[in-house]
């Protein structure tokens, strides 16, 4: 029978080798966490800030601007809604209190 | 608008004429010397004075002016009105009380000598006599009964102001005020209504009349006032006591149809006390007052509410 060759043992080298490797391969995983732990938090600061939303001005075309245009019966006239708009109550005339010409008091 | 401010009366006189043309000053300037003509013959503190000539009379018919004829009348007529309450005929009491000199020069000696009296006894008489006094229309004369002597002093100021009023009319819409006893000869040139302050003893202004017509006067115990002894003394005297008036009243201010009447419905006010005061103004529908109480409350009369700013 012959003899079947005998696993090799590695040697120490060898196993200082793996050793070495797989350190590195922990530390290099250990730095790409911190990598991507860094790049999350830059990530986080460089979030643009939330703009204004900006709305375009509705501009209704000009049958809906003139609404009475439209037929009441016409399905477009109950899509419209007149924006309610409160109209500031605008007086007249200023009521300041006037300055007296003079005041009444006992004779001084 | 232009205004002219000047002293007079020992008191501080403003007249405003609602017109802007250049001839306005010139008219504002004759109202000092119509208001000095009137202090020399009304005033009871300058011995030369035609009132203290008729209060020299002892018993004796006078011939008066017009002007110190018209005041007397329009004095006895308040009397009359306020049934003795605002009498002309306290001089006396009211020299007892420490009165006896002019205000300004009051203020300037501290306190005013007089000797310990029996106001009772003497104002008694005081308030009898005005009935007593005896006028002839033609010629104008006057006689005082002995003992009785006449004090002009806030019905004189009212008729001054309406004088003085009434004849800066003939230019423009005008207004005088004659130490606060106001008068206007209508509305502003803009048709409304003059603004009037009214204010507290502090000077704090508590309400805005508006007055278009007639006249408006207070009459109060906040700033005419002496020491006499340990007592505090005031000019407004009570001729049922001849003493300082004893009312929770502070000031009075009255609106009427001429300030003559203010002046007399605001002392009639003071000298009743607010809960009288306050019904003898309901009763007498030509008045609207206000008055400031001792604790800082301000009743109005009915009456008033169309006169205020809102």
């Amino acid at each position: 029978m012959s003899k079947s060759p005998s696993k090799k043992r590695p040697s120490s080298a060898t196993g200082l080798k793996w050793f070495i490797s797989a350190s590195a391969t922990v530390a290099t995983l250990i730095g790409w966490q911190a990598f991507a732990a860094q790049e999350s938090v830059s990530v986080v600061a460089q979030q643009p800030q939330p703009q204004p939303v900006q709305v375009p001005a509705v501009q209704p075309s000009p049958a809906i601007r003139q609404p009475q245009a439209v037929s009441k019966a016409s399905p477009a006239s109950s899509l419209y809604k007149q924006p309610k708009v409160k109209t500031p109550v605008v007086r007249s005339t200023l009521r300041h209190r006037p300055a007296p010409v003079t005041t009444t008091r006992s004779s001084r | 608008m232009k205004r002219l401010e000047f002293r007079a009366m020992n008191c501080q006189m403003l007249a405003v004429l609602d017109r802007e043309d250049a001839p306005v000053a010139e008219w504002l300037a004759q109202v000092p010397l119509w208001f000095a003509d009137w202090e020399q013959r009304l005033s009871r503190f300058r011995m030369d004075s035609e009132l203290s000539q008729l209060n020299r009379s002892r018993g004796q018919a006078l011939p008066v002016s017009s002007v110190l004829w018209d005041v007397a009348q329009t004095a006895l007529k308040a009397a009359d009105y306020s049934e003795g309450l605002v009498t002309p005929t306290l001089l006396r009491a009211l020299e007892v009380a420490g009165y006896d000199r002019s205000f300004s020069i009051l203020q300037a000696s501290g306190q005013p000598s007089g000797a310990p009296i029996h106001l009772q006894t003497k104002t008694s008489t005081a308030v009898r006599d005005w009935r007593t006094i005896e006028w002839s229309s033609y010629p104008r004369s006057i006689r005082l009964p002995l003992g009785v002597q006449l004090d002009l002093g806030g019905i004189a100021k009212g008729w001054a102001a309406e004088q003085a009023v009434q004849q800066l009319s003939l230019h423009g819409p005008a207004l005088v005020d004659a130490g606060g006893d106001i008068a206007v000869s209508g509305p502003q040139a803009d048709g409304t209504a003059w603004p009037i302050g009214v204010t507290d003893p502090e000077g704090k202004t508590v309400e805005m009349l508006m007055l278009s017509e007639g006249g408006v006067a207070t009459s109060g115990r906040d700033h005419r006032r002496w020491q006499k002894g340990d007592l505090w003394q005031h000019h407004i005297l009570d001729p049922r006591t001849g003493q300082p008036a004893q009312t929770d009243v502070l000031t009075v201010t009255v609106i009427a149809p001429t300030t003559c009447e203010a002046e007399m419905a605001a002392k009639v006010v003071l000298i009743l006390g607010s809960r009288d005061g306050l019904h003898w103004l309901e009763a007498h529908p030509s008045f609207a007052g206000l008055l400031i109480l001792e604790d800082g409350r301000i009743l109005c009369s009915r009456r008033l509410k169309p006169y205020v700013w809102s």
